[in-house]
């Protein structure tokens, strides 16, 4: 199975990496080349986007601006496993002039990692200030209040149970001056080693 | 702490108070102000005109409030002050230099006006125009091309401002007035950016939008936007006087504006005590009934009331009144004549009516219009606190932390408190307001009451007994307060009575409709405010119970602690421009100047001996009780001066039957209201612009009242009492009302510090005025009370006899609106009809789905009193059971529903609660036929009157 | 135009009931309602005004701030043409009048078969691939006159599939 990558950013999206995407799919189902579509963030060339990532031995080789209509002279060119016959070929990623030249920091992960795999991100130093701060004697903090209507905190294994009393009063003081009150929490379960406890609110008068 | 400036200057912002001062150096010169003092203001007291300093177009930057680090930016460093418009982009850049340098004004004016600065006109009112004119603008840097907004169309629909938005700079004062100082926020910036534009409402115009006509925006516009249409129409004004409103009991005070002897405008003076600058639609634009066509201004006479009127004299008047009232005295006797001083009156005019009853009919059958609303507040606070009067300021509520208003609605009857009660409530103050109705101060913009005690009409002493009793029964009374200024006998007496299980809120719910829950949340609320504050209306005089009601008041205040400093006390919110006056004056039947007892003999001797008669040690009859008397043929003449009992008393039939009844009925009014159709003497009176004198309002404070312009009909009112008195044979000789003040000083205690001069020199004295409290007292009762200790009296709720019942279900409470004030004699002859042109009945919509009405019908109100005929409006702002309507209207009969219900104690009208049935109808009820005839043949009769030769 | 009518009444009134309490809540409520009905009726301002105890100017003043809120009902389609300064260095005027040509509206305006609404927006943050148009919620980038007259005609194809 080879990795292909295709960014669903703004800018891509604007340049037509959906049904980029779609198609290709279909052609590689066709073909029956075994690929993995994966729906990345941009590494921020925007005049290339879509920018067509295939993973191989070597690292990942880009292709780009690509369009749906070229999608049968890549297959022909042998993008799959990296070939660089096709015009639209640009080389290895990382020897892109624009990109070899900069120190990545916050971007760091930016395009790289597969955005809905908490695997891949945590095999990338995810979590890894989450787990930090959850050493430090600090108890639990509201991690997010996202709507009105539900409010989740991340609990890990670890904490003794007291902690959660404790942390179940202070969210309980927030919600009254909020003028609302919380049901029974339903217990998530994400990734095996955190749990997530996540409150509906109700609105009382 | 008093400070000393210049009402007639724009300072931009209120003055702070703070003990810490922060000391400024402007130009080199030291100028000391409170902190929190704005920049501009504080640079004001530095330069003797604003031109020289900081432009002040901008109160964003204003309102920058003064803080030690100021010292530095406006001493050293260069004030920039800069406002950008859309179509005309006004840089003002002023440089300050600090040292021996004067102040030096760069001219770094741009200006993009396709108009140019002079067609800002409007000759000498424009801020914008003078600034330009002061730091020397005098060319249009960008020409007249380009886009602009000149033709922005005008909104005319506010019958007393226009707002022309090609004027506008949008500089946002007008919308920050509408916020901070009215509390309505009916105007905003409409857009963004060069399209932006001040709207009224969601942009509908003016009329549509929630504005209350306030004229605060009017005031506040920089330039000529918003202008009142009288000063478009006849041009700026040239001299001013500042006088006091003649509407409500706020008495606000006014600046005058005249052009010869017409007004032009009434601007509220920025000096003025009690409203600090601020006005309502009735004081600030609705005073051209002074001059309506309708004002009657030679006297007339007839022999009786089917007649045509006859113009005569004033001497003819004069003796046709004396010898009709002489030989009534003869013929009936000494007793058969009285009169009713006025409201709406001077004190002067009111203490010369009373004065002519007691001393020329020689009787004390005298009485006034605070029988019919506030004499249950006079009885009430007499007997506990031992002063018939408010105990604060209207000031004082700023200090309040909880407010609790009881069957007023300020925002509507005392607009200009209304707004300043607003804005404590939006600077934090909690609010408990006790109504059957929601009125606008328990929900509305940047407002929301913590409770609302929905009571049902008729119930206030149970429910003022159920927050007493969880103040008691819950340990949270003042105990040191009460054991150091209460009676402690009359304190344990009440605490027994109070702590019965039967006060419990528990136990009253069912009587008053009020979740226990609610009563003892508001009541803890209450308690525990470092200062609380009570205000209240004649939604808690106008009962049965109505000075138990007043007593019930006063005993939580006292039992809470809250009385004898600012930010607490006892407030009724008095109706009538001078209601306070009228009582101090010693209108009541029972009571001489002043508040004395007729029945004591020192005090009637003094009364005695300054009047040179004998005067009668019983007291008189009351309105109530004269009626009953004319019906019976016992009481046969009566002086009326300036009101209107045919309209404004309770159950107009019997009001009817009891002045038909009359042989002599002399009226003292500007028009022919309702009683002058009942008259026989009518004798032209002045409005307020033609007063001099003073009227005392709700805070006791005594305001001038200074002629505007000269009586229409020759004679001021005081000097037609006078007339009339030495027709009648007793001799009254005053050349100004100063001397009658001066009189009234030195036989009323509470007023002996009180002249014209010391006026002038204060500004306005609340009473007492001794040589105690030289300079008047704002707050009462700070050291000990005029009984000594305070006095807790029971209150025991007895239900009123007024209730629904199968026939009649549903319960009728009575109010005013806004825009129109009282009878309407006046409002309804000025364009505030726009807003108000009919009284309608409020209806809640389940009680008109069972009756099948629907909103707009004619419906039939019918009570046991009498019928009448109103269109519905439905509504959620009165509960199921209740209803509501207005008394502006003569024609809509309100009081011929009303019962002659009345207090215990005082006879004050139940207004407040008549069990009615409601139908729908399709015709006038056949009182309002009735009323129509005898309206249209007296109308005929004036005009008869009118047009007959003056003999 | 679309009625307000009892059941818009009712959404709105239930999208403030749900939000007021929220910390600064105009904007969120004015976008939700947005989101669901696809305009701000006027008979919603009191709404939202009664339920945030804020006058009807406030929250009208609020509404006309902001470009982004309508107070009419939109097109089916809205489309957005970006005028900010990247796309106009790619030739967005150009791109400007061949869309009002091509739909025969100005901005601010609904074609008369209630189709499009075409409205100005000032920066869409694809200045790579200016010009940007965006076409309900997709952005779309280096836009021609004929990339524009496929992209409208695929609209108007799919405004026939009637579902």
């Amino acid at each position: 199975m080879v990795k292909v990558y295709i960014p669903r950013d703004t800018t891509a999206l604007a340049m037509g990496a959906e049904r980029l995407a779609a198609e290709m799919a279909v052609e590689a189902k066709n073909r029956g080349a075994d690929i993995e579509i994966v729906r990345n963030s941009s590494r921020g060339m925007f005049w290339l986007e879509p920018l067509v990532e295939v993973e191989t031995a070597n690292g990942r080789v880009a292709y780009g601006p690509v369009e749906a209509k070229d999608i049968d002279s890549l297959f022909d060119a042998d993008f799959v496993n990296g070939g660089l016959s096709h015009p639209l070929c640009q080389g290895l990623t990382e020897e892109i002039p624009y990109l070899k030249k900069q120190q990545r920091l916050t971007f760091a992960r930016a395009g790289i990692t597969d955005p809905v795999s908490l695997e891949d991100y945590q095999a990338h130093d995810g979590f890894k200030g989450l787990k930090k701060h959850w050493k430090c004697p600090v108890r639990p903090s509201l991690m997010k209040l996202k709507t009105p209507a539900c409010v989740a905190v991340v609990v890990l294994p670890s904490l003794p149970a007291s902690s959660g009393r404790l942390y179940t009063m202070r969210l309980h003081r927030v919600m009254l001056r909020r003028n609302t009150s919380f049901v029974t929490p339903t217990k998530v379960t994400p990734v095996p080693s955190l749990t997530v406890w996540s409150w509906k609110l109700t609105h009382s008068c | 702490m008093l400070q000393h400036f210049d009402p007639n200057k724009d300072y931009g912002t209120p003055a702070r108070v703070s003990e810490n001062l922060v000391t400024l150096n402007i130009d080199g010169v030291e100028v000391t102000v409170p902190e929190g003092t704005s920049v501009l203001r504080a640079l004001l007291k530095r330069t003797s005109t604003f031109l020289n300093c900081v432009p002040a177009i901008t109160w964003k930057h204003s309102a920058l409030a003064v803080s030690a680090q100021w010292k530095l930016k406006v001493a050293a460093a260069p004030c920039f002050l800069y406002h950008t418009c859309r179509k005309r982009h006004v840089c003002y850049y002023a440089e300050q230099q600090a040292g021996e340098t004067a102040p030096q004004h760069h001219g770094a004016v741009h200006l993009r006006s396709p108009a140019g600065l002079s067609d800002l006109s409007s000759n000498g009112n424009c801020e914008l125009q003078d600034v330009a004119g002061a730091v020397g603008l005098r060319e249009v840097r960008y020409g007249f091309e380009g886009n602009n907004h000149l033709d922005a169309k005008k909104d005319e629909s506010n019958p007393y401002f226009t707002f022309d938005p090609s004027k506008c700079i949008v500089c946002s004062r007008c919308v920050r007035a509408c916020e901070e100082v009215q509390g309505t926020f009916a105007l905003t910036i409409d857009g963004r950016g060069f399209d932006s534009k001040v709207a009224a409402g969601q942009d509908d115009g003016f009329l549509a939008s929630d504005c209350v006509s306030c004229g605060a925006c009017v005031q506040a516009c920089p330039t000529s936007t918003l202008m009142e249409n009288s000063v478009i129409e006849r041009g700026q004004p040239e001299h001013s006087v500042v006088t006091t409103c003649a509407y409500c009991g706020v008495g606000c005070a006014f600046k005058a504006e005249m052009k010869g002897n017409e007004v032009i405008r009434m601007v509220p003076f920025k000096d003025g005590e009690a409203n600090r600058g601020h006005s309502c639609v009735k004081g600030r634009f609705a005073f051209g009934y002074a001059t309506h066509d309708d004002r009657v201004t030679e006297p007339m006479i007839r022999d009786s009331i089917d007649q045509p009127w006859k113009k005569v004299s004033w001497e003819e008047a004069f003796s046709f009144a004396a010898g009709r009232i002489k030989d009534i005295q003869a013929k009936y006797g000494r007793e058969s004549v009285g009169g009713i001083t006025s409201s709406r009156c001077t004190n002067e005019e009111t203490y010369l009516v009373q004065k002519l009853i007691r001393a020329a009919f020689g009787n004390n059958n005298t009485d006034t219009c605070a029988r019919v609303c506030h004499s249950p507040t006079g009885y009430g606070l007499k007997t506990t606190l031992g002063e018939s009067a408010g105990t604060q300021t209207f000031d004082s509520v700023m200090k309040a932390d909880m407010v609790m208003v009881i069957g007023a609605n300020p925002t509507a009857a005392h607009p200009v408190f209304g707004s300043r009660l607003k804005r404590r409530v939006r600077e934090g103050c909690g609010l408990i307001i006790a109504d059957p109705r929601t009125t606008e101060l328990v929900k509305s913009p940047h407002i929301i009451a913590d409770h609302h005690l929905k009571l049902r009409p008729g119930t206030n002493v149970a429910f003022i007994n159920a927050m007493a009793h969880v103040v008691i029964t819950e340990g949270l009374e003042d105990k040191e307060f009460i054991a150091n200024r209460c009676d402690n006998t009359a304190y344990n007496k009440w605490r027994e009575f109070i702590s019965e299980e039967r006060h419990a809120p528990e136990q009253t719910e069912d009587i008053t409709g009020i979740p226990a829950a609610e009563i003892r949340s508001a009541a803890r609320l209450f308690a525990a405010a470092p200062n609380a504050a009570i205000f209240y209306g004649l939604g808690v005089t106008e009962h049965s119970q109505g000075s138990s009601m007043v007593m019930g008041i006063a005993n939580l205040a006292l039992a809470t602690g809250n009385i004898g400093r600012e930010g607490v006390g006892v407030n009724p919110l008095r109706g009538q421009n001078n209601v306070q006056g009228s009582c101090d004056m010693g209108s009541f039947p029972h009571e001489l100047p002043g508040y004395q007892h007729v029945a004591d003999d020192a005090i009637r001797g003094r009364f005695e001996a300054s009047w040179g008669v004998t005067l009668d040690n019983e007291p008189g009859l009351r309105i109530p009780n004269m009626f009953n008397s004319a019906i019976d043929g016992t009481f046969r003449g009566m002086y009326c001066q300036g009101e209107d009992i045919a309209q404004s008393d309770p159950n107009t039939n019997h009001v009817d039957q009891a002045l038909r009844s009359l042989d002599c009925l002399i009226v003292q009014d500007i028009f022919l209201n309702e009683t002058a159709k009942y008259a026989h003497v009518f004798l032209p009176g002045a409005s307020f612009l033609e007063k001099d004198g003073t009227f005392t309002n709700a805070e006791r404070r005594i305001n001038r009242v200074r002629q505007v312009m000269p009586p229409l009909s020759g004679m001021a009112d005081w000097e037609v009492t006078m007339a009339l008195s030495n027709a009648l044979g007793y001799e009254m000789n005053y050349s100004h009302p100063s001397e009658i003040m001066d009189e009234i000083a030195t036989l009323a205690p509470t007023f002996k510090g009180v002249s014209y001069d010391r006026l002038e020199e204060l500004g306005s004295i609340q009473w007492p005025c001794n040589d105690a409290a030289p300079e008047g007292t704002p707050t009462m009762h700070i050291e000990n009370f005029p009984i000594g200790l305070g006095n807790f009296a029971i209150t025991e709720y007895v239900a009123t006899e007024e209730r629904s019942t199968r026939k009649f279900p549903l319960l009728l409470t009575t109010g005013r609106i806004l825009s129109q004030y009282n009878v309407g004699a006046q409002t309804r002859r000025t364009p505030n009809q726009a807003w108000h042109d009919e009284d309608v009945l409020d209806l809640h919509i389940s009680d008109a789905e069972m009756r099948g009405i629907s909103d707009g019908d004619w419906v039939g109100i019918s009570s046991r009193a009498g019928d009448t005929v109103m269109r519905a409006r439905i509504t959620d702002k009165v509960q199921p059971g209740v209803v509501y309507t207005t008394f502006h209207h003569p024609g809509s009969g309100a009081n011929v529903v009303t019962t002659d219900n009345s207090d215990w104690a005082t006879n004050c009208p139940e207004y407040k609660v008549t069990a009615v049935q409601v139908v729908k109808v399709n015709s006038p009820s056949s009182w309002q036929q009735n009323y129509q005839n005898f309206d249209d043949q007296q109308q005929d009769f004036l005009k008869q009157g009118r047009e007959s030769v003056s003999q | 135009m679309t009625a307000f009518n009892e059941q818009s009444r009712q959404q709105v009134c239930d999208i403030v009931e749900e939000m007021k309490d929220l910390p600064g809540a105009m904007l969120p409520i004015l976008h939700a309602i947005q989101d669901a009905q696809g305009y701000i009726h006027a008979d919603a301002v009191s709404i939202i005004a009664d339920g945030l105890a804020q006058s009807r100017a406030e929250v009208h003043g609020v509404i006309t701030f902001y470009h982004h809120f309508r107070t009419t009902p939109p097109g089916k389609h809205t489309i957005q043409v970006c005028r900010a300064e990247a796309c106009q260095s790619m030739g967005s005027r150009q791109l400007e009048a061949h869309v009002k040509e091509k739909l025969g509206i100005g901005f601010h305006q609904t074609s008369a078969d209630q189709q499009v609404s075409l409205e100005p927006v000032y920066c869409l943050g694809n200045c790579a691939c200016a010009p940007s148009i965006q076409v309900n919620d997709d952005v779309v980038g280096r836009v021609t006159p004929s990339k524009f007259d496929q992209l409208v005609d695929q609209l108007s194809t799919q405004a026939l599939e009637v579902k």
